[in-house]
């Protein structure tokens, strides 16, 4: 268990601390990178005695009340790929050691490739379709990220392409994923095959089948996807080699792999999975000769070998499996060997073209020799474990569609073998210009490393390979295999085929131009064009959509908004009692709908902005009778109060504006403006009504009003509640007075040299001398009684508020603030610190923030209420004045 | 009387509605107003009307008195209003000066386009 954690957390952890680390010293991050790596391997093969038996599982447990365990199991299959990954990944990162030395941004770098390889090592251990789902898109970021790592324009684009198509393919295996445990009704990939029946029986498992294979084919390259591999040779060469050669496309073949107990043997997996792996192969081959790029060519090769294991794996029978998971070690031995030469050849000559290379065998003596060991193994020659894969290969069966393309495939593979491995080294002409000189040992030694483990697989194949192969083969295939791997003498005595094929592929590498000119005509790069058309497709139909939703006028959002709205309210609106009991009238109750209606109709239909204002205000005094005559009176006052300096507001502001005579262009659609204003208030009257109808805590009032008295110790409830019950919000709102004054502030930028736009007049500045103490003492006086009595802090301070702004219209904001003795600012700003003062002396002496507290007639809230008095003084003449003040005419 | 209130409610919110879907900027700084005053009436009627005042002098609430917590609601909805219409009308000068207009669907244009965060694909 722990071994199995480990392998997963130990890059995981590496992967936290390697931005620092690189900043410290980038050889200790390298090494830091290279020991986790191999440590992580180190760990996966501590699991494969227990692989071989009964293998290792860790559950974790996860969202326990709804659904099972997240669970890890390490079988042979999931060890083969663990240590790969750990193996390979220890290779790479000592060679981005050599290769990327003092490039800017190594730790990051190191820090994505961690992450990547933990990602990785968790979907070779994942046994729940949920972890393998996180792992695998994990796996997909971390690509795009090292795809990006060299921020030119190709890579972005290629990055996108990748992402996007095996993000898409991740969302497409998570239906799968999904389909398969209903259908299947397991959680556990490992039990796939015992609830295969299940599976194949419900009626959702062919659309979990197809699922599944396209988010593989997606994330392995397969046909008709396979066109962003080669797109994402953008990458630093090391990375390449690790993500898109040896670990991360073998993702899809692996997860196949994993469900091939429960899918395999059925026709639609054969047609499908065969069927585009026969496709990938023939795309590849033809594309191969026309690659110039070493790296094109290397990532063609492995679209090629991504093809032959969907190939294998689509065939029934133990043989077939056993070739496909030897040839998926050997692969990522030889494939990672080559992407190391070839980084090695660029670091050394400065290009990758096949046509300028030649001759490299003196200058780069140490680089040959990894690159024939490489070829040596991908051409399937003995004692390379490509050998091995080969000779497997030749036992797996198939019909002849099958047979064919894994031929095509074997041919291919020389040919590519000769190209990057043998050509640039021993061919005789090469580019004059080129000076090549030999890389450094930390280049060479883990290129040279792979080698040699490909070496190695291949000499001890029978004895090194043989039983975790054999058990992830028979796992695989639901059952045991007889006898073992090809060993080197049994397959000395076939060798008719191997010598067939690779005559066939020297031939095919030797004419690689009559073979160019060949394919050159033929329409290239289908899928690529049909996946970028459906992609600008995708975005003209989102312009479409923006331009017919997201027109920029705001009335059409407001009209669509309202009507929604509206709309909401109908089914709510249709099943309202609107025959309720009117109840008797007061007669005074009929001119006031007369002055509201009056008042908003002016509004709405003025053709002046004086006659607008007055309609307006009309309606606020309107409303203030009806507070008043309803058992109001607080609101009656301040309402009164906030009328009055509104009024002031609005002709001020409006002077700048045009008169609403002055033409504008025609309105259309008048109509359909009159029907949404119509419904809006139909809807808004069906709401008052709805409410009334339902008196949801008919007491609620009267026990307010009593706590009102009996712990907030006043007698006017609405005050009480505003300072005390819930006084927290009160000093929110205020606050948000505060913002908005100084909003106001922010916006109008006062004229150079403030000036009054309104006459003065002797009479108005004497009488602002007068009113101004009386209002004061008024204000003093609301602010005392308000406690028990109409009246409290807001009325206050617009009270005093108004006064002085009275004082600014008549004789100058400089009077005005000269009245304050302080600027507004400082007024606004100092009632709010009083309020808080006010709540913090709850806080300290007891009880909470804003807790009241009395001494006598004197207690916390009436402190707050004093700073919510000077805070409103302060903001309304901050407005006012703003306005006043304002420069004329637009700019 | 409720009915009453609830009609007068539905009319402001109608006028209100109607000057806010006009095309001037003087219209929509009016109809936001007559908004306000239509919010606030809805809540003060919805929460249920009574004559006499939220008020216990004494200690003991005056018979039928009203429920005291929709009219704070309202109060602060009033003093805010204020601040909100205030701060409209800095808005609304500010982009007249700026724009030189107060035809609002004139200002369509006036937006800087979106960054295109995701240039499109080269065919």
């Amino acid at each position: 268990m722990g071994f199995a954690l480990a392998v997963v957390l130990l890059p995981l952890l590496a992967a936290l601390v390697a931005v620092p680390s690189a900043r410290l010293s980038e050889r200790f991050a390298i090494i830091l990178t290279a020991c986790a790596l191999a440590g992580s391997a180190a760990c996966a093969l501590a699991l494969a005695p227990a692989a071989l038996s009964v293998p290792v599982e860790v559950l974790l447990p996860w969202a326990a009340p709804l659904g099972p365990d997240l669970a890890l199991r390490a079988d042979a299959l999931g060890v083969i790929l663990a240590t790969l990954v750990g193996g390979v990944g220890a290779c790479v990162a000592v060679y981005i050691g050599g290769y990327l030395h003092g490039q800017a941004g190594l730790g990051r770098l190191l820090a994505t490739l961690l992450t990547f390889a933990a990602a990785m090592q968790l979907l070779a251990l994942a046994d729940d379709p949920w972890l393998v789902f996180v792992a695998w898109e994990l796996t997909s970021v971390c690509s795009y990220l090292l795809v990006l790592h060299t921020r030119t324009p190709e890579a972005l684009k290629a990055g996108t392409t990748a992402l996007l198509v095996t993000g898409l393919g991740g969302l497409v295996l998570l239906a799968g994923l999904l389909l398969v445990q209903q259908a299947s009704g397991v959680t556990r990939l490992s039990e796939l095959g015992a609830a295969r029946d299940v599976l194949l029986a419900s009626p959702l498992g062919t659309a979990a089948l197809v699922c599944v294979v396209i988010g593989c084919a997606t994330k392995s390259a397969l046909f008709p996807f396979h066109f962003w591999l080669p797109g994402a040779m953008a990458a630093p060469t090391p990375v390449s080699a690790y993500l898109h050669a040896a670990t991360m496309v073998k993702a899809g073949i692996f997860l196949l792999a994993r469900v091939h107990p429960g899918f395999g043997g059925t026709a639609l997996w054969e047609a499908l999975v065969g069927g585009l792996g026969a496709l990938t192969i023939l795309a590849a081959c033809r594309r191969l000769p026309l690659a110039d790029d070493l790296k094109q060519l290397l990532a063609w090769s492995t679209v090629l070998a991504l093809g032959t294991l969907a190939v294998l794996l689509s065939l029934d029978g133990a043989e077939a499996a056993l070739a496909a998971v030897v040839l998926l070690i050997a692969h990522a031995a030889y494939k990672g060997t080559l992407f190391l030469t070839v980084g090695s050849i660029d670091h050394g000559t400065g290009t990758r073209s096949l046509a300028r290379l030649g001759h490299l065998r003196r200058a780069m003596p140490w680089t040959a020799l990894a690159g024939l060991l490489g070829a040596g193994s991908m051409m399937g020659l003995p004692p390379f474990a490509g050998f091995v894969a080969k000779e497997q290969i030749k036992l797996a069966g198939g019909g002849w569609l099958a047979s064919g393309s894994l031929l095509l495939s074997a041919v291919a593979l020389v040919a590519v073998a000769w190209w990057v491995g043998i050509r640039p080294f021993w061919r005789r002409r090469a580019d004059p210009t080129l000076q090549p000189h030999e890389s450094g040992p930390a280049i060479i030694g883990p290129a040279l490393a792979l080698a040699v483990l490909g070496l190695g697989l291949g000499l001890g194949g029978a004895w090194l390979l043989s039983p975790l192969a054999l058990r992830a083969a028979a796992d695989l295939a639901g059952q045991a295999i007889d006898g073992g791997l090809p060993i080197l003498p049994t397959a000395w005595a076939k060798a008719g085929a191997a010598v067939l094929i690779l005559a066939l592929g020297l031939t095919a590498a030797w004419q690689r131009e009559r073979l160019a000119a060949a394919t050159a005509h033929l329409p290239r790069d289908l899928c690529m064009r049909a996946w970028e058309a459906g992609l600008h497709g995708l975005v003209a139909l989102g312009r479409a959509c923006i331009h017919v939703t997201q027109h920029g006028d705001l009335r059409g959002y407001l009209a669509v908004t309202l009507l929604v709205g509206a709309g909401l309210a109908a089914p709510g609106l249709a099943g309202l009692d609107w025959t309720i009991a009117a109840g008797p009238v007061p007669l005074w109750m009929w001119p006031l709908c007369a002055l509201l209606t009056v008042g908003a109709a002016v509004a709405a239909f003025a053709r002046t902005r004086l006659a607008a204002v007055a309609g307006l205000g009309a309606v606020g005094y309107g409303m203030a009778m009806i507070f008043l005559a309803l058992g109001a009176p607080d609101l009656a006052l301040t309402q009164v109060l906030v009328e009055i300096l509104v009024v002031v507001l609005l002709v001020l502001a409006f002077r700048h504006l045009p008169e609403l005579r002055a033409a504008v262009r025609p309105e259309r659609r008048r109509w359909l403006h009159a029907l949404v204003a119509v419904l809006a208030g139909i809807a808004a009257t069906g709401l008052v009504l709805a409410a009334q109808q339902q008196q949801l805590a008919p007491h609620l009032g009267d026990r307010l009003i009593a706590a009102a008295w009996e712990r907030g110790l006043g007698a006017n409830a609405v005050n009480v509640i505003l300072v005390d019950i819930r006084a927290l919000d009160t000093f929110g709102e205020i606050t948000v007075l505060l913002l908005a004054a100084v909003g106001v502030a922010a916006l109008v930028a006062p004229g150079a040299e403030p000036r009054l736009a309104i006459a003065r007049s002797p009479i108005l500045a004497a009488a602002s001398r007068l009113i101004l103490p009386l209002a004061a003492l008024l204000a003093l006086f609301l602010w005392w009684r308000g406690h028990h009595q109409p009246g409290g802090g807001f009325a206050a301070g617009l009270c005093l508020g108004a006064a002085v702004v009275l004082v600014a219209v008549a004789r100058g904001g400089v009077a005005a603030r000269r009245t304050l003795r302080a600027s507004p600012l400082a007024w606004a700003g100092g009632g709010l610190a009083v309020a808080w003062l006010a709540g913090m002396i709850g806080l300290v002496a007891g009880g909470g923030f804003l807790f009241p507290h009395w001494l006598g007639p004197l207690g916390t809230p009436m402190l707050f209420d004093l700073g919510v008095f000077v805070l409103v003084v302060g903001i309304v003449v901050m407005s006012v004045e703003r306005l006043l003040e304002a420069e004329e005419g637009a700019a | 009387m409720s009915v009453l209130l609830a009609v007068l409610t539905g009319l402001l919110v109608a006028a209100g509605t109607w000057l806010v879907l006009q095309r001037r900027l003087l219209h929509l700084v009016l109809g936001i107003g007559l908004l306000g005053h239509a919010a606030n009436l809805l809540v003060f009627a919805a929460g249920g009307v009574s004559e006499s005042p939220a008020f216990a002098p004494g200690g003991t609430p005056l018979p039928g008195a009203a429920d005291p917590l929709p009219q704070a609601l309202v109060l602060t909805a009033i003093v805010i209003g204020f601040g909100a219409t205030a701060f409209l009308l800095a808005l609304a000068w500010r982009a007249f000066r700026t724009l030189g207009d107060d035809d609002l669907p004139g200002w369509c244009g006036s937006e800087p386009p979106l960054e295109d965060d995701h240039p499109e694909p080269r065919p």
